[in-house]
């Protein structure tokens, strides 16, 4: 038996996330394992942009895949996957922030307080350090944005989702998703202008 | 009808491709004319620029290896949890109530049979703990007044019944 056969099985079925979704809950781990290699790369980026550093990203994503396998029998297989995934990867974001933000508040007072960790695997060394510092200026607007408009701003920019679809994950109205994101992009004009 | 205001108004979702075929080109031919607007709408297009160009990062090659590690773990530990320690729970917390409610009866029958009044003051204090423990031997007496064994020691050994409260030493 081929190590990829499991995969190369279900790829061409081409069976929707909702579908996997179903056998996970039954305690599937091949239809687990698909989802996993099929949203990693969305989650962890999605996640960085969110809390601007790779280590509590990698942290966060596996956290983000446990909850789904665990909580995955209460999945209702009406909710679009996309939508479930990313209110669990938001709760746990923020849930972090806020561990952190307290955990902060002890720590100001000492000298080796932990940097973010930002830099990325850049190819060439020229590269290395212009992206690296392309990327420190990103995370520097992005951190002067509340919570939600940060969370709306890479749901739209980042991730490419419909005003409709961040309304869902949000359990905001349309119109509120809207204003979040005038609010937002007015802030990150303020900051651009500094 | 205010036709900047309404643009304005619908300006970022028009940026965002959130505004219906008419909407769209209502606004496309007012910016063409209007420079105050076309002004604003290149500021807003300078916000998503500057958080352009964030690079993607790639999981690691044993992500999944990992995630799966990890409910493996999980799994182990719900199964213990499950079949070992659930079960268990119950005896122990009978167990628990048992020894916890032993000690309370225990402990209210020595209070009845001591004398407040003898315990609060403290000349008689150090005696407290021999008059707890005579009375805990009472409280474990093996022939209970009034029983066949307590009778049979009462013939055997001529006691007197009214004194036997005091200590029972063998
Ligand atoms: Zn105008």
């Amino acid at each position: 038996m081929s190590e990829s056969s499991p995969e190369k099985k279900y790829q061409k079925k081409i069976q929707t996330a909702e579908d996997l979704m179903q056998r996970v809950a039954n305690g599937d781990r091949h239809a687990f394992t698909t989802l996993v290699q099929v949203h990693q790369n969305s989650i962890l980026n999605f996640i960085w942009r969110l809390m601007g550093d790779k280590t509590h990203a990698e942290d966060l994503s596996q956290d983000v895949f446990l909850r789904v396998w665990k909580s995955a029998p209460k999945y209702e297989k009406r909710a679009k996957f996309s939508t479930w995934i990313y209110r669990i990867a938001i709760n746990l974001c923020l849930n972090k922030k806020r561990t952190l933000k307290i955990k902060n508040m002890f720590l100001t007072s000492l000298p080796l307080k932990r940097q973010p960790q930002i830099n990325t695997d850049f190819t060439t060394p020229e590269n290395q350090l212009l992206k690296a510092e392309q990327t420190r200026r990103i995370f520097d607007i992005l951190n002067t944005l509340p919570s939600a408009q940060r969370i709306a701003v890479t749901l739209k920019f980042y991730q490419g989702l419909s005003y409709a679809e961040i309304s869902q994950i949000l359990d905001r109205s349309i119109p509120a998703v809207d204003a979040l994101l005038v609010r937002a992009k007015k802030n990150i004009q303020k900051k651009i202008r500094k | 009808m205010n036709k900047c205001r309404d643009v304005r108004k619908k300006l970022s979702a028009f940026q965002d491709g959130e505004v219906n075929q008419i909407q769209k080109e209502s606004i496309e031919t007012h910016l063409r004319s209007c420079r105050e607007c076309k002004k604003q709408f290149t500021a807003m297009m300078h916000t998503y620029q500057s958080i352009d160009k964030l690079p993607q990062i790639e999981p690691d090659p044993i992500f999944t290896q990992q995630v799966i590690a990890r409910i493996n773990k999980t799994s182990l530990q719900d199964h213990f949890l499950n079949n070992f320690l659930r079960p268990l729970s119950i005896p122990a917390a009978m167990v628990i109530i048992g020894l916890l409610s032993g000690t309370l009866i225990g402990s209210l029958v020595i209070q009845n049979q001591l004398n407040p009044l003898e315990l609060s003051s403290p000349a008689n204090y150090p005696d407290r703990e021999n008059i707890v423990t005579s009375l805990s031997l009472d409280s474990f007496n093996a022939a209970p007044p009034g029983s066949i064994a307590d009778g049979f020691l009462h013939v055997t050994l001529g006691t007197n019944m009214d004194t036997r409260n005091h200590g029972v030493s063998l």
